[in-house]
């Protein structure tokens, strides 16, 4: 008997009706039973995926040396929750190796975005070797520890040239019991200490790597508690290796690392102020009233203002949404002792008596992101509830009631990762205070050229190092807007012409005013001919565009022609749909046209001057 | 007690297996059932023993096969049902 049959002529309207009303379900009451009953009757909903935006889908290959069906039955959900369409394929029962070596394998047919593997160390190792691990000497217990870690990356590097899939290769959980006992650390391999070598070996050689990620899983399940992660009956019994509480943490660490893959990571929390960064109501209670500080409740509030910090200095961005007076909130973020959070941490603010959904959009305009890159962290349900039904696209946070469970509820949230960090993440936080002041001295500024002053200026010109490379490749691909030519090199061809420098000018500007370092923003190529020089490439971040830097850059361009006794300079524009910003570049310069694209100027007869509110710092080429 | 535990048999059943609760009854048994298969059967177990809180030996677990022996192994194990 069954009551929701598959029906094979079902819309697609309403098969999207069921999914909802099947998740609704999972999502208010999360439990082992839930997740399965919402599983089997999407599988019945014979769903198809090939229609869905390439962004939505995810192939998901699961491969272990235990049964991981339930792994990826939770996986399925929570892609689902996350508005994903997942397919999964899962290899055969501890075959893993098999399926790997075997370019003709189901696993390589299926053509996977993420693979999923995880194994027990019992697998790869005899079946005495922890009975009889006391006996096993230390040189025969590295001895394994080479052939499994051998094995490892053979299979790993298989997976990593066969396949565009993000790997995710998961540790050993290293044992909580040792035969030892408390003598377990005093020899020089004990059984922990066994493990956890193999698992930083296993780590260190994927380091800078882009494709393949260790997961801790070690370290997963002792924040879920070893000796919870296992269900002996079901592990007995059927070989499931996950417990059904440890499940759904081990779905949400991988999860992490399919949302930072599928970008539906959050790049910005937006933070209410009362009884949220400090405790009690400003208005009422007072500069001297609200918890913040060395006391119960206030070091709870104090350390979830650490957290944020600390989620600041990687990048993501931080705003604040607060119904309160204006003047009496930024005193406490200006004034008060212990706050940690202060004004230059905000990229934008809305402190006002608006209702917070349009505060929200607002923001999103603000700060240029859209409203499914923000999270939003309150601890009045009511606000909460508004903005979720107002706002879908905005992660609510389900804050607790107690302050003092915030931190550990933001730092619970895999919402947060990126596959890679960069330098320049580091400083965006820095960044967007910079543009918020300068935008708002702009406002107060009578003319231009004041504002350009009192921005204090400087740009630093030189020729590229190693250091700069990588970012000068990025903006040469990416630069679209004031690009005179938009001519795109690899990183190897411009290695190269760095490398001829007889040939070749490779010059950098990097922007610092008085409200950061702007870092590298600005990217030319000189192509150096006997009594020419050719400006191949001309670009700027559009970032910095609007501050006439792109005419100290050029300044300094043919300042450097001259000294080296050229006299002709030639630049070009190849217009593009997007360079318009760039079109009279040349001719505004003093440069006159030469023949089409070409504008060409004689540095004996004219020249371009440096803006005086631009303070060069040039160092000429060779 | 027993009503009780009878309601959570029957959602558990009605859940892992896909068939409505009303359907459930005593006489219900794995031929009728599609979703039985081993998988669900252990699952099935599974969610018997956490929910009653207690362990099925080896010996019972392939003797069910109908709504009906899992309530008599539950009141071999004490649970009033």
């Amino acid at each position: 008997m069954k009551t929701d049959n598959p029906s094979r002529e079902t819309t697609s309207n309403a098969a999207d009706a069921k999914l909802k009303e099947i998740l609704d379900v999972v999502r208010k009451g999360p439990t082992h039973l839930n997740y399965w009953n919402a599983y089997k009757r999407i599988q019945r909903l014979n769903l198809r995926t090939a229609h869905m935006p390439d962004e939505k889908r995810v192939k998901i290959a699961l491969l272990s040396s235990f049964t991981i069906d339930p792994l990826s039955m939770y996986l399925d959900i929570k892609c689902r929750l996350a508005g994903l369409y997942p397919e999964a394929y899962i290899g055969p029962f501890n075959q893993y190796q098999q399926e790997i070596l075997d370019t003709n394998s189901k696993l390589y047919a299926f053509k996977p975005d993420v693979i999923i593997l995880a194994v027990q160390a019992e697998s790869l190792l005899p079946e005495d070797f922890f009975s009889q691990f006391v006996k096993i000497s230390k040189q025969e217990k590295e001895r394994y520890q080479t052939e499994m870690i051998d094995r490892f990356r053979t299979l790993i590097s298989l997976l990593a040239s066969r396949t565009h899939a993000l790997v995710l290769m998961s540790n050993f959980a290293i044992p909580s019991f040792s035969p030892l006992g408390i003598l377990d650390d005093k020899e020089d391999i004990g059984l922990k200490s066994f493990f956890n070598s193999l698992n930083k070996r296993l780590t260190e050689p994927y380091l800078g790597d882009r494709q393949v990620y260790v997961v801790d899983f070690d370290g997963v399940a002792s924040k879920h508690g070893k000796s919870r992660c296992l269900n002996y009956e079901m592990y007995y019994r059927g070989s499931f290796g996950l417990s059904e509480s440890f499940l759904p943490v081990a779905a949400d660490e991988y999860m992490g690392y399919i949302k930072a893959l599928k970008n539906l990571t959050r790049k910005c929390i937006v933070l209410d102020l009362d009884n949220t960064l400090w405790g009690g109501i400003i208005g009422e209670d007072g500069f001297e009233g609200i918890q913040l500080g060395k006391d119960p409740p206030g070091n709870a509030y104090v350390d979830f203002q650490r957290l944020l910090l600390s989620y600041y200095n990687r990048g993501i961005i931080l705003a604040i949404n607060s119904k309160n007076n204006y003047d009496d909130a930024i005193k406490v973020i200006r004034d008060h002792p212990h706050m940690v959070l202060r004004e230059k941490h905000f990229a934008a603010m809305r402190i006002n008596w608006q209702d917070k959904v349009e505060n929200m959009i607002e923001l999103a305009k603000e700060i240029n992101i859209g409203l499914d890159s923000m999270a939003f962290v309150d601890e009045n349900p009511h606000e909460r509830e508004q903005v979720r039904q107002a706002l879908p696209q905005v992660l609510v946070v389900d804050m607790p009631a107690s302050p003092y469970l915030y931190r550990q509820a933001l730092q619970d949230l895999n919402d947060f990762n990126t596959l890679v960090l960069t330098e320049e993440d580091k400083m965006r936080g820095e960044m967007y205070y910079a543009s918020r002041m300068r935008s708002e001295l702009q406002k107060s500024m009578v003319s231009v050229e004041d504002f350009l002053a009192s921005l204090e200026m400087k740009a630093v010109i030189k020729q590229a190092d190693d250091f700069s490379l990588p970012r000068v490749t990025s903006l040469v691909n990416k630069t679209n807007q004031f690009n005179l030519t938009t001519r795109r090199y690899t990183a190897s061809e411009i290695r190269k012409m760095k490398g001829e420098d007889d040939k070749f000018n490779l010059y950098t500007l990097q922007v610092i005013d008085k409200f950061g370092d702007e870092g590298i923003v600005g990217v030319a190529i000189v192509r150096k001919e006997p009594q020419t020089w050719v400006i191949d490439s001309f670009l700027m971040s559009c970032r910095v565009i609007g501050r006439k830097l792109e005419t100290a850059f050029l300044a300094s361009i043919v300042a450097d022609a001259k000294k080296k006794g050229v006299s002709t300079i030639v630049g070009e524009y190849i217009p593009t749909k997007k360079n318009e910003p760039a079109r009279s570049f040349y001719p505004d310069h003093g440069f006159s046209k030469h023949k089409d694209f070409e504008w060409v100027l004689d540095s004996t007869k004219s020249t371009v001057s440096t803006p005086l509110w631009v303070e060069v710092k040039s160092e000429p080429p060779k | 007690m027993s009503r009780q535990n009878d309601d959570r048999l029957r959602e558990i059943f009605a859940k892992v297996f896909l068939v409505d609760e009303d359907g459930v009854n005593d006489k219900l048994s794995r031929k009728d059932v599609e979703e039985w298969d081993s998988m669900g059967h252990l699952m099935l177990i599974s969610e018997v023993e956490s929910t009653f809180g207690v362990f099925i030996n080896d010996e019972d677990m392939p003797k069910i096969k109908t709504v009906g022996d899992i309530k008599k192994v539950l009141r071999k194990l004490g649970v009033a049902i």
